[in-house]
Formats: C-alpha cells, sequence, structure tokens
C-alpha cells in the first residue's frame, strides 16, 4: 500500500483509551478472583 | 458511615460510604466508572484527575463524604452524545497517548487549564501539567494536543 507510507494514520485503540474505556488489569474484575501480594525479606539474615 | 449524594457526569447518585472512602475508590470499586485510574500512592502521578465542581482536582486525595452534594465529571462524562471532546480529539489526533494510563487524567487536567486559561504557552502547559506524570511519550505530543484542543475550544 504504498499511498500510507510516510501519511498520518490514528490509532485504532486511542477512542477507548480516551474515553476512559480501557480494560487494564486493575479494571477487571472477574468472579471469585483472588489477589496476590508479594511479602519480601528485609535482609538476607532475616527471620521474616 | 455517611449518605453522600454526588452528581456524577450528570447523574445523581446517592450511596452510604465508609468515612475514609476516598473519591477514586467510590468511582471505580463504587460506580465502575474505571477510566479514572490509580498510578502511585504518593498523590504525585495525577492518573486519577477528575473535576469536582468544574475545577481538577487529583480523585485519589479526595474524601467522598467531604464532597457530599458536588458535581463530578470524570472521563466518561467528557464526550457528549457520543461526539469526542475537542481536547479527546486533539490527543488522538496528535498522539498523545501511548499506553493510555496517564491519559484521562492528563485530558481532565488540561481541560480545566482551558478552562481558566485561554491559548496557554507551551512552558504554561508544562507548568500546569506537572502534577501528571506520562512514562511513556515525553510529553511532546501531549503538549501539541493542548496546544491543538485550544485552537478549538
Amino acid at each position: 500500500m504504498p499511498s500510507l507510507v510516510g501519511s498520518r494514520v490514528e490509532r485504532k485503540e486511542d477512542k477507548k483509551f480516551l474515553t476512559g474505556k480501557g480494560r487494564y488489569t486493575a479494571d477487571i474484575t472477574l468472579a471469585n478472583q483472588t489477589y496476590a501480594i508479594f511479602i519480601r525479606i528485609s535482609s538476607r539474615k532475616s527471620r521474616d | 458511615m455517611k449518605e453522600v449524594t454526588l452528581q456524577i457526569n450528570g447523574k445523581k447518585v446517592t450511596k452510604q460510604v465508609e468515612d475514609h472512602t476516598i473519591l477514586s475508590t467510590f468511582l471505580r470499586d463504587g460506580l465502575n466508572l474505571t477510566g479514572t485510574h490509580i498510578g502511585c500512592d504518593t498523590s504525585q502521578c495525577g492518573a486519577c484527575v477528575v473535576h469536582v465542581d468544574g475545577k481538577s482536582v487529583k480523585s485519589c486525595t479526595v474524601l467522598a463524604a467531604d464532597i457530599d452534594g458536588s458535581k463530578v465529571t470524570t472521563i466518561e462524562g467528557l464526550a457528549t452524545n457520543g461526539k469526542m471532546h475537542p481536547m479527546q480529539e486533539a490527543f488522538k489526533k496528535l498522539h498523545g497517548l501511548q499506553c493510555g494510563y496517564c491519559t484521562p487524567g492528563m485530558v481532565m487536567s488540561a481541560v480545566d487549564l482551558l478552562n481558566q486559561k485561554k491559548n496557554p504557552s507551551d512552558q504554561e502547559i508544562r507548568d500546569w501539567l506537572e502534577g501528571n506524570i506520562c512514562r511513556c511519550t515525553g510529553y511532546q505530543n501531549i503538549v501539541a494536543a493542548v496546544k491543538e484542543a485550544s485552537t478549538k475550544m
């Protein structure tokens, strides 16, 4: 499609992002959804 | 618990909320208006910006109970009758977004700027948007989009 090369093309996904309809992971809630929390040890020698 | 009545994007909403309920939680979890995003926990990033009584605020730093009776406009309420706001059109036309995560807050913040000042300079736009962080675009096209929108508003 030589006529598209160098021409200004708008993105297909922008409209949903601009109107607040993007589905980022935090926006999705499934039934019986579970959550992971990372607990990090504070030092190498620590026993927590 | 407190009963709070807000006008959200033109619609009256009354709900019981805990005193500590944050506006962004009220919108995202209570009303499923997930266009308003959380990008930090320090009130720095601006992904949560909405309008309360016409002025931009960081919804992560507002208690729903504190603004009982107010009008709230979120990114979902900016377009009217399916037609995008000039700011949204400008962002689309000038590639003012990549991942889109900062975009709702950026757009809402920029709309308030243009409501308060016509034809801001590049520097005025950058100063106004200091509270809105973008990791993708480098801000160049965001500033261009705001300038474009200012010719249409």
